[in-house]
């Protein structure tokens, strides 16, 4: 009999639950490669909207938008990992992640997919080529015959 | 472990008020402590409010186990308690002595809060209660000594044929002891009414042993000393409330009625200490009389109806009416339910009310009826017996029986004839005569409307009973159908309007007592988020696309409407989270009095602009800065003066709060010898902090250099100060805040600190502005005027920096756009607009292209993930969800300073010149 309380626990504590959590990414897309984030670190995936540009940022940081009253900071990760500009287009979203306490959106071409990568299928970063995004890397995620880069986001947005 | 952690949550709430109550009752303190300096007399409602104080603390540490903190709470009663009594006046080593004990007190609530114990502090405690034993013994010995010369004069007096005088003061002598028993068991009572059963019975299946032990002791001590001041009535009524309590255990379930029951003791308790506290105060005598005759057991005593006793007598009439009103109605409910237990104890509990105010008044046959009439319900709740139609008719005649006496004794008479017979009835129903015999036996005297119309004359309170009270009449006792009667009272109805009415004492005074509840921060940003949310989505409603360039008359009606709640809301739900800077403020009162003290300098304080709003984590952050800044401005800046009349202090300080722009200010001056420039370069350079060729350096950059860490002009290290780490402190919290801290000076004519916190929450009115494609907030409170200027008003100098010729003064321009690097979107100064804008002595004209609208902005913090941005204090969501950056003019004019080499401040020295020292 499943009562109440297991009821619950599954519902609605799930976004607590690190073994739900576990092993699952987002993928999305920056350019023509695929990237895909810890889902844990996921709190949603907006649409694009009007960002507030702030003076005197990296250039990566657009700015801020309103998320529901809070104002958090936008990185265009395709700025981020020096990629050239593109206009931002309707399938263009902000992912909208948690680091250090704080809500920041990271702007991608697009959203594809979210996906389990056991640990044992994520092979780590390889040592060939040591240019500049490698070191957002993680691992690499081998899902079927593709591969999904996996990103460090806390080292995505707070390494200089 | 839940319920652990519930422990801890209510001690750590129990901290919190306790840590307010301290900071509550210091400031008193030191205030009497000041006025016994100048001889004046204490005042006796101060005195009362600290030892409440105390008292309190005491009562909930106790129910904690805090036994040191109970130690010194009472130690302190015990010394409070001689100037209470009014044996002794003050003094001030007292009062310092006290002051100690709210210190260790203080220190104690910290450690226990961070789940050490509290052996760290046993040194402090054991000393501050020495102290606290030494002074209450020699005021002991004091009092003893002069109680003797009083019983004397006593002795002799009533030898001497005792005159009315002498009586009087007697009795006062007793009235003291009554008020200190009416507000010490009045503090017990709302304790135990506290308790978790007692407000939440649904939620804990059962007593907690904690607090029935807690219960037991607080009603044992109230017992015996009403008994002893001859409350004979109100220690019934307490031992009543103590079977009780005893006949619970932990595992005793928590029935409701059971509950009821008990907490309606309480508030009869509560009603009861009123009662003795009005006619305490001013007519001692009568109530000394009555506690007399109940002790010397005068029966049937009728005192006459003559002066004060007729107002009594008025009390207790309409008090007794008011409880038969409800009693009829609980009757028909009852009647109704007869097995609801929750009616069941509230009509024992009238009934009880009313045995203990006719009691008090000395009627005693209408005493035992009433008491009997509660021992039927009590053996019906003890299931003794069953309650049955027959046992309610007899309970409704009791009630018309003491509507009658009611009635009668506001003719003027006393008439007590209709109570034997009804004695009698209720006699046979708790001796428990079979159903049949009843019958036989008694025959009810008939309820009718009559009687009840007549009631109604009686009062204008008075609630009209239902036409069909009269079917009361017409169950037949052997007729056990409830449902046959269909009263017209709804039950839920009568619930809800004695909810109301038959504890008006118990609801109002908590209302009194207990202004505010305790709200997490969280919750409240949530709040304000949700209401924020609320602005953008009426926005988007009202200048929604589908609605627009629409004739819709009503709908701009309805949305107007709907635009004013929003906005009240929205000034509400900010408003909440900001408390007064005068609880941080009144903490400096009692550190300028001890500092000075300890000085040796006499220093006065002023407080100015304590009402200030400031958001509350802010206030929290700002009391260690400001406790830095006192100090030194003591020990440092003010100094003695050589020779001075007495009651001319030797310096002032004043503490200063207000709003500018989306910033408190928080000042400090003092009039002291100000900062000396070379002194403080001279030790800067032997420290190696700054070396020759960076002289010479400004008054400001010199200031600056007093925040260095470890730096100090002092020679000698004193007690308080002169480490060099004080400014530091300070520098590094407000950095914490994001504040600043401005330093001005004169020497010999005082320094003054001035922080500026920026609000993380506050509402601001802002001037939006676009500049480029961008648009900014400007606050308000920091535009001098918007001007559009000519061409030929420009001066360019020679490093490229504009000034515009305004009227007589020259004004430094700031191209928004340039220092935003925005773009370019008119560089023509002509086709912009100039806001001129002013900061402390500062001022500037910045460029922006267009004035968007006026508004008030709500004031978001930037995110941790950007750093600083410089001239920019923070941001706001426009009506439209945009979010729009606000400008921090001070920040902006001092970049621009940096940048421009100085361009913008040619008048920098004026700041310093118009300083002027604090009153």
């Amino acid at each position: 009999m499943l009562d109440e309380h297991d009821f619950f626990s599954t519902e609605f504590e799930d976004e607590d639950d690190e073994d739900t959590q576990k092993d699952k990414y987002l993928s999305f897309f920056v350019g023509s490669e695929e990237y895909a984030v810890a889902i844990r670190h996921v709190i949603e995936v907006i649409g694009m909207q009007k960002i507030t540009p702030v003076p005197e940022m990296p250039d990566h940081v657009k700015g801020v938008i309103n998320l529901r009253g809070q104002v958090i900071p936008v990185t265009d990760v395709r700025t981020r990992f020096g990629l050239e500009v593109k206009v931002y287009t309707e399938r263009t979203c902000i992912v909208v992640v948690m680091v250090r306490d704080s809500l920041v959106g990271l702007v991608v071409d697009s959203v594809s997919d979210v996906l389990d990568i056991p640990q044992e299928r994520i092979d780590p970063v390889p040592r060939v080529n040591q240019r500049e995004g490698n070191r957002y890397i993680e691992g690499m995620g081998k899902v079927a015959d593709d591969v999904k880069i996996i990103l460090d986001v806390q080292r995505l947005l707070f390494d200089e | 472990m839940e319920r652990k952690s519930r422990i801890d949550e209510d001690l750590s709430s129990f901290i919190a008020e306790s840590n307010e109550i301290v900071e509550e009752i210091e400031p008193h303190l030191i205030k009497l402590g000041e006025g016994l300096e100048k001889n004046e007399l204490p005042d006796d409602e101060t005195v009362n409010l600290i030892f409440r104080g105390f008292h309190t603390i005491k009562g909930t540490a106790a129910f904690y186990q805090l036994d040191s903190v109970v130690a010194l709470a009472h130690k302190a009663e015990t010394l409070l308690e001689f100037f209470r009594s009014g044996h002794e006046t003050l003094n001030a080593s007292c009062t310092d002595v006290l002051c100690q004990t709210l210190d260790v007190m203080g220190h104690l609530f910290t450690l226990i809060e961070s789940g050490k114990g509290d052996d760290e502090a046993q040194d402090r405690i054991r000393s501050v209660i020495h102290r606290l034993n030494g002074r209450i013994d020699s005021l002991r010995k004091k009092s003893e000594s002069q109680s003797c010369l009083t019983l004397d004069d006593e002795a002799s007096d009533e030898n001497s044929d005792a005159g009315p005088e002498q009586f009087f003061s007697s009795q006062s002598r007793v009235g003291k002891y009554m008020m200190i028993f009416v507000s010490e068991s009045r503090a017990m009572i709302r304790q135990i009414m506290e308790m978790k059963f007692l407000s939440m019975p649904d939620d804990s299946a059962s007593f907690r042993q904690d607090e029935l032990d807690f219960c037991s002791t607080r009603l044992g001590i109230m017992a015996d000393s009403s008994g002893f001041l001859g409350l004979d009535a109100l220690a019934d009524l307490i031992n009543k409330a103590l079977e009780w309590i005893g006949s619970k255990d932990k595992d005793t379930d928590v029935a409701h009625h059971d509950v009821g029951m008990f907490s309606g003791m309480c508030i009869q308790i509560m009603s009861f200490l009123d009662r003795i506290e009005q006619w305490g105060t001013d007519r001692e005598g009568i109530h000394i009389d009555f506690s007399d005759s109940s002790e010397d057991g005068v029966k049937p005593c009728i005192p006459e109806p003559v002066g004060s006793f007729q107002d009594l007598n008025v009390v207790f009439m309409s008090e007794t009416i008011e409880n038969l009103n409800n009693l009829e109605k609980k009757l028909i409910w009852l009647r109704e339910e007869r097995l609801n237990r929750a009616v069941q104890g509230d009509v024992a509990s009238l009934f009880h009310q009313m045995k203990g105010s006719s009691g008090l008044m000395g009627y005693v046959k209408l005493e035992t009826l009433c008491g009997k009439a509660e021992a039927i319900l009590e053996d019906v709740f003890d299931e003794l017996i069953f309650l049955d139609m027959w046992d309610i008719k007899a309970l409704w005649e009791v009630s018309r029986v003491v509507r009658l006496f009611v009635k009668n004794l506001e003719h003027g008479t006393l008439d007590f004839s209709a109570f034997d017979s009804t004695l009698h009835i209720l006699d046979q129903i708790s001796s428990g005569i079979p159903e049949e015999e009843k019958e036989q036996n008694f025959i009810l005297p008939e309820m009718n409307r009559e009687t009840a119309e007549s009631n109604d004359k009686l009062t204008d309170k008075t609630v009209r009973m239902p036409a069909d009270v009269d079917c009361m009449d017409t169950v037949q006792p052997d007729t056990h159908q409830p449902h046959d009667i269909q009263p017209s009272v709804n039950p839920a109805q009568i619930q809800e309007m004695s909810v109301e009415d038959s504890i008006p004492g118990g609801i109002e005074r908590r209302k009194t007592d207990r202004r505010d509840i305790r709200v997490s921060i969280e919750k409240l940003d949530e709040l304000i988020n949700l209401v924020g949310e609320l602005v953008i989505a009426e926005n988007m409603v009202v200048k929604n696309p589908d609605v627009r360039g629409l004739e819709l008359e009503n709908f701009d009606r309805a949305t107007a409407h709907l635009r004013k709640i929003v906005r009240d809301l929205q000034d509400v739900a900010l408003a909440v989270r900001m408390i007064p800077v005068s609880g941080v403020f009144r903490k400096m009162i009692r550190l300028v009095h001890d500092q000075s003290s300890k000085t040796g300098k006499k220093v006065n304080l002023k407080i100015i602009g304590d009402d200030t709003e400031i958001d509350k984590t802010v206030a929290e952050l700002i009391s260690d800065p400001l406790v830095h800044l006192i100090r030194n401005a003591i020990d440092h800046g003010i100094q003695k003066k050589t020779s001075r009349n007495m009651n001319e202090p030797d310096g002032w300080i004043v503490l200063e709060a207000r709003h500018e722009g989306g910033e408190v200010l928080v000042i400090v001056k003092d009039t002291g010898k100000g900062l000396d420039t070379e002194k403080i370069l001279e030790k800067a350079m032997a420290s190696g902090i700054v070396k020759r060729e960076d002289l010479p350096l400004s008054d400001r950059d010199a200031y600056d250099l007093i925040f260095h860490p470890g730096f100090s002009t002092c020679d000698t290290v004193s007690d308080f100060s002169g480490r060099g780490v004080g400014l530091d402190v300070v520098r590094r919290n407000l950095d914490k805040i994001k504040g600043r801290i401005d330093v001005f000076s004169r020497k010999g004519r005082g320094c003054s600190f001035v922080m500026r916190i920026p609000l993380t929450l506050a509402i601001i009115d802002g001037m939006l502005v676009r500049v480029g494609e961008s648009s900014y907030t400007i606050p308000l409170l920091s535009i001098r005027e918007t001007l559009q200027i000519k061409e030929k008003q420009v001066t360019t100098t020679m490093d490229g920096q504009e000034m515009v010729r305004v009227r007589d003064e020259m004004i430094p321009v700031i191209r928004l756009h340039d220092v935003y690097g925005m773009g370019k979107d008119d560089t023509e100064i002509e086709n912009g607009l100039i806001v001129v804008v002013e900061h402390q002595e500062d001022v500037a004209g910045l460029l922006i292209h267009d004035i968007l609208g006026e508004q008030q902005a709500v004031i978001k913090g930037m995110s941790g993930y950007m750093d600083q941005v410089a001239g920019i204090s923070g941001c706001t969501i426009l009506g439209d969800g945009e979010v729009s950056l606000i400008l921090d003019v001070g920040g902006l004019i001092r970049r621009s300073q940096s940048r421009e080499g100085g361009a913008v401040l040619k008048n920098t020295a004026k700041v310093y010149d118009t300083l002027s020292p604090a009153p």
